[in-house]
């Protein structure tokens, strides 16, 4: 092949030249060009190297289809590797080279693996995984293990950067009446038709130029700018360089609109690409045709190419792709390329199979009848084709033709890709020799080439048609009309015996003995077929090779096409980048961040913040060169010994509202909340249906009809589901309302021995927190100095004296300054969820760490707070045999033996001298006691701490690597009366 | 009086951002705001609707997926049973929580308002929410409850553009988000301004 940009043609932009890299050679385009085109320009003709034999590739389509110009382009982080370079806009500074091959594409130590091409056929990797036949057979995959890993460097398909991505990616949403796919002449007057009838419509086109098929047509120029002007007119709101990918329910189209990637490095705040999902009442599938090879020997060398791509280069690029060319072909297409080539001043012979009815040959054009090809001459490029006939249903070789470029045209496929993903079946089109798609329930309309029509001008009746059909107008009839003269089918040429590789599918280097050797081994199910030589699976999606492979198949089946079936194609239509998947929700905004009303404050005080869920919680507040670890037993004993503030305001927050919520909260918590006094707050455990530990917090009734719950961090969203399925679906006839007022209220605990005086000093009445006014678990509304008004309960998870005070969040710095303020004279402290932690250890309250989804009330010590008196979630399941055996694991406090060592939450706890299994428990949380002096801890032990009274445990740790003795205790390790809190 | 301190303060920045030229989108955020949320009893409508509408100050109330303005506050029906109204009073309405027609409840401060404008603006929008913003589809006065991120938000439109509204707790992943998104339109933001009735 020895192509050359003419002097004059085509629609590129002659006056605007762009430089680029190619495998680290300066060249030079033209904008308007395609790396192919621009690459076919400067004479490069191996631009890849085939996955699995390495065998050199050229650049063989002008679009979607390419199976060999697969290159990577971009440096660094933008390193983009399997672009294909017939769909890459060319761009100033562009920089690319060919993948898949050391040192280059041109001379490629990889293409040895060539020469044991016969070890690796369709099956390979299924055989081998097994144990490699006949050193391994029945001993497992030792060998595999090895070389693998050789496999994997020699094998693939480019290489990925693995910094991380500096592009965004935006996800975004559109709404039209009419979607139409595709912008060739059908699509085009599809879009027209639907807006010069006032529907408004989205016309999506993967190219960066809107014509389609006439991009390749010059005579058709002048009708391609008159449509796309009418167009913009009509109001059609316009996406080019946007994939259509995949169709999905009710009108839902996935598409990729690919925004910057034609410059090196997008402008200033743009996204690279944008993932779209765009709604609309109709769809018209205007995605044309791609032009099917034909399986012969040899015929993925460079220099082998569609007949239509050809065109393409000739007419939109200006570039004469080759100058002794000889064009294969079984249908009429290929007669207009033929006759535009010798035109251009090429030497053409066109090779037709077919003898009885075929066109005229084009003035200049040599026509041979009768042949087809048989095998290319040439490894690195085409010196020539080896003809053959047949006579019989066998192949004869006939006579050899010099030539430097093969076009070949083995038909056409209509592009039904989109359809199948709406389970429109593939209906077989003996007469067009393709699949079309069968009939769809939803309204979607195939128009033009995919529709199986050839010329423009049925095409732009077909998009007239597919426009008015999605109106819901009427239709004029539109015969479904091929060529002039009948295509004859041919699939593979092949003498008999031969054993040389003809390529059904090139991307994947699926070879026609592939799929027989298929057929042999018993994989007859074209899914099998598939899935067995990988026959158009990755970014193929089966546009090239399928047609071939299902004839190849029901030939070796003895059965016809429509016989055999045909895959389902499933979405993307084309790769869809992971960057457009995740869109923005990278980094920082994987997933929403929720922050406190005190956030900021606490940023302000020095705390360090700790993840809690989707929360941002303050972790502990250290001082000059402190730890973690230090400040936490600062924080814990300064709350044990005068007053500490924490922020609480991420517990969930839920008004429970009604003449029945007292009803409802008796029927959700094990506990009685019925006669709980207006003014009071209750702890209050919920369960599953199964009878296991769901939540637990304080409700805390604040008139007769209304009542606040407090949840765990964790579970609030959760229970409000819950409450609201409660409500909806099994009692519906109780009077409640629930709503989640988390965000309404900060929360803010004060606890130790100072603590009422320190808030005393904050509200406007401090008369109304002394013990007898508010006595433990007492509620009320309170106001501050500034008279906000807030509320008030007095409980504690810390075990001191303790108030939680709700604050309308708008006023929660004010408030906690002030408290803060006042708190410093008492030498107070602020605390964090480290310390919070450190201090209910101590007491033996539970959390979430605790409360895991598998605990029953009994597990966890808490089966007494069950109300034998009426019926409540999870009441009769939680008695259920299982639930009740005596070796369950129970609560326990956990103390090392020797009480100078340290153990790990999530150790197992086994028996002294039985370190193994599962051992008998586990331990949940872990800190260190300064009440005590040393490290305690909470967990699981099989019939709990009377079990094992007085017996040494072992906290194995295996994934930390260590073994330290500790013993069971009580879990309520300080102050188990509860005396300082109810003071 | 004490002011409050909004979830976005600090974040908001005055000025030009993103894209040269003019501004596709203007974001403030509106504050000082009430919050109030109505609640109605199945079996009470619809002379629930009647009552909160007179709560409101409106004629009559919204219907579902639209709002009114009222004396108090522009009225939004949120759900087929609830309503929102966002108030331009310094307080709430009062009275009782749970009442003979629906319940009450004072949700003030959980939410932080942003309004935003300009000819960008539904496509800013519609980069995150799957709702048809198209003039004729969303129109003035419209309602949407949606998500942005997962996180549940409320829209609605009136003559100075879209207004949404954003749990606190989550407004800065949001307003960041937002804004982010909002530079490649060109986006002026305005550090906040006071609720102005109707």
């Amino acid at each position: 092949m020895t192509a050359r940009r003419l002097e004059s043609g085509g629609i590129i932009d002659r006056t605007k030249p762009l430089g680029f890299t190619w495998d680290g050679r300066k060249l030079g385009g033209f904008a308007g060009d395609t790396l192919a085109s621009a690459l076919l320009a400067n004479g490069e003709m191996i631009v890849g190297r085939s996955f699995k034999y390495h065998r050199p590739r050229g650049i063989m389509s002008a679009g979607v289809e390419e199976s060999g110009a697969i290159v990577t382009i971009g440096q660094q982080a933008r390193q983009e590797p399997n672009v294909k370079a017939t769909m890459q806009e060319l761009y100033d500074g562009l920089d690319g080279w060919g993948q898949n091959a050391w040192p280059s594409v041109r001379f490629d130590l990889g293409a040895v693996s060539g020469l044991f091409g016969r070890f690796f056929a369709a099956g390979f990797y299924y055989k081998t995984f097994m144990g490699l036949p006949p050193f391994e057979w029945g001993k497992g995959t030792g060998l595999w293990m090895k070389y693998e890993k050789l496999i994997r460097r020699a094998a693939g398909m480019g290489a990925a950067s693995l910094d991380p991505d500096p592009d965004i990616y935006d996800h975004a949403h559109a709404f039209c009446d009419i979607l139409v796919v595709g912008a060739g002449p059908a699509g085009l007057r599809a879009a027209l038709t639907a807006a010069e009838a006032g529907r408004e419509v989205l016309l999506v086109e993967q190219d960066f130029e809107l014509g389609g098929d006439l991009l390749n047509d010059p005579l058709a120029e002048g009708r391609r700018r008159e449509m796309i002007e009418a167009v913009r007119r009509a109001g059609v709101r316009v996406m080019t360089r946007t994939t259509a990918f995949g169709l999905y329910d009710h009108g839902v189209a996935g598409l990729v609109e690919r925004v910057a990637d034609h410059p090196a490095v997008p402008a200033d705040h743009r996204p690279r690409q944008r993932f779209w999902t765009v709604r609309s009442e109709a769809i018209v599938l205007a995605t044309g045709a791609l032009e099917r090879t034909i399986a012969f020997s040899q015929n993925d060398r460079p220099g082998v190419m569609t007949a239509n791509a050809a065109r393409a280069y000739l007419n939109r690029y200006g570039i004469l792709p080759g100058h002794r060319i000889l064009v294969a072909t079984n249908n009429d297409s290929a007669y207009g390329v033929a006759g535009e080539l010798a035109a251009a001043g090429a030497e053409v012979v066109l090779a037709d199979l077919r003898t009885e009815s075929h066109p005229k040959a084009p003035a200049g054009v040599a026509l041979l009848e009768g042949v087809a090809p048989l095998e290319v001459i040439g490894r690195a490029a085409v010196r020539g084709v080896r003809l053959a006939r047949q006579r019989g249903g066998t192949w004869y070789p006939d006579e050899s033709v010099a030539s430097d470029l093969l076009l070949v045209s083995g038909g056409w496929s209509p592009v039904i890709n989109l359809a199948s993903h709406r389970s429109a079946k593939p209906e077989w089109k003996k007469e067009l020799a393709c699949f079309l798609s069968g009939p769809m329930k939803e309204p979607i309309f195939m128009a033009g080439a995919a529709a199986g029509l050839l010329c423009s001008e049925a095409c732009e009746a077909s998009g007239e048609n597919a426009a008015r059909h999605a109106m819901g107008l009427p239709i004029a009839d539109v015969p479904l009309r091929g060529a002039e003269h009948p295509i004859l089918p041919i699939y593979e040429v092949r003498l008999p015996g031969s054993r040389a590789k003809a390529f059904v599918d090139p991307q994947h280097d699926v070879t026609s003995d592939d799929v027989r050797l298929a057929h042999q081994e018993g994989f007859v199910s074209v899914e099998h077929l598939k899935r067995y030589t990988t026959l158009g699976m990755a970014t193929d999606q089966g546009k090239v090779g399928n047609v071939i492979g299902l004839a190849l198949m029901a030939e070796a089946l003895g059965k016809e096409i429509p016989e055999v079936g045909a895959t389902r194609f499933r979405p993307p239509y084309t790769p869809v980048a992971i960057g457009a998947l995740a869109g923005r929700q990278v980094g920082i905004h994987f997933k929403p961040i929720r922050r406190t009303p005190l956030h900021d404050w606490n940023l302000r005080q020095g705390a360090r913040m700790i993840e809690a869920g989707l929360w941002q919680r303050s972790w502990y507040f250290p001082g000059d060169g402190e730890s973690c670890e230090q400040s936490a037993k600062r924080e814990a004993e300064t709350v044990r010994r005068s007053v500490g503030i924490c922020d609480v305001s991420s517990l969930g927050k839920i008004a429970v509202l009604g003449p029945d919520a007292a009803e409802f909260l008796d029927r959700v918590y094990c506990n009685s909340f019925a006669r709980l006094p207006v003014g009071k707050a209750r702890y209050g455990i919920m369960l599953r249906d199964d009878g296991i530990v769901m939540d637990d917090g304080t409700t805390w009734r604040l008139s007769e009809q209304e009542f606040l719950m407090t949840t765990t961090t964790i579970n609030a969203g959760k229970v409000l589901s819950w409450l609201e399925e409660l409500l909806q679906l099994r009692w519906p006839e109780l009077r409640v309302q629930i709503s989640s007022v988390t965000d309404r209220w900060a929360g803010l605990s004060i606890a130790g021995p100072d603590a009422r005086a320190v808030l005393g000093e904050c509200l406007n009445n401090s008369a109304e927190i002394e013990p007898e006014a508010l006595g433990f678990l007492g509620v009320k509304k309170v106001r501050l100095l500034s008279c906000i008004e807030c509320l008030l309960a007095r409980i504690s998870f810390s075990g001191e004296l303790g108030f939680e005070l709700y604050v309308p969040s708008g006023y929660a710095e004010m408030a906690a300054q002030q408290l803060w303020d006042h708190a410093r004279k008492y030498d107070g402290c602020l605390y964090g969820l480290e310390a919070l932690d450190v201090l209910r250890i101590e007491k033996g309250h539970v959390t979430s760490a605790e409360l895991d989804g598998r605990m029953t009330l009994d597990d966890a010590g808490l089966g007494r707070m069950a109300s034998l008196k009426k019926p409540f979630i999870g009441s009769a399941l939680r008695q259920r045999p299982e639930l009740q055996r005596a070796d369950r694991p129970r609560l326990v406090g956990i103390i090392p033996k020797d009480r100078s060592q340290r153990f790990n939450a999530g150790s197992i706890l086994c028996a002294d001298g039985k370190v193994s299994g599962f051992g008998e428990g586990w331990i949940t949380s872990v800190a260190f006691s300064p009440a005590q002096g040393r490290w305690i801890g909470l967990g699981y032990l099989a019939g709990g701490q009377t079990a094992w009274q007085g017996k040494v445990l072992v906290a194995a740790d295996p994934v930390r690597g260590s073994n330290v003795e500790v013993l069971a205790v009580e879990p309520h390790m300080f102050d188990p009366e509860g005396k300082r809190m109810h003071d | 009086m004490t002011e409050t301190v909004s979830a976005l303060e600090g974040r908001i920045r005055s000025g030009h951002f993103g894209a040269a030229g003019s501004s596709g989108i203007s974001v403030s955020e509106i504050q000082s705001f009430t919050l109030t949320q109505f609640t109605a009893w199945a079996d009470a409508m619809p002379q629930a609707g009647t009552d909160i509408a007179h709560r409101a100050g409106c004629s009559a109330p919204a219907a579902p997926g639209l709002s009114t303005e009222g004396i108090a506050g522009r009225l939004l029906r949120v759900e087929p049973l609830r309503w929102w109204l966002v108030g331009n009073e310094p307080f709430a309405p009062s009275g009782d929580a749970a009442g003979r027609t629906h319940t009450v409840v004072d949700l003030s401060h959980s939410r932080v308002l942003l309004r935003l404008s300009g000819q960008s603006t539904a496509e800013l929008l519609n980069h995150y929410l799957p709702l048809d913003l198209r003039n004729a589809h969303f129109q003035q006065g419209h309602v949407a409850c949606s998500a942005i991120h997962h996180v549940g938000v409320t829209l609605w439109r009136d003559a100075a553009g879209f207004n949404l509204l954003i749990p606190r707790s989550f407004a800065v992943s949001v307003w960041s988000l937002l804004v982010e998104s909002a530079k490649q339109f060109g986006v002026e933001t305005v550090p906040w301004k006071y609720h102005s009735g109707p």
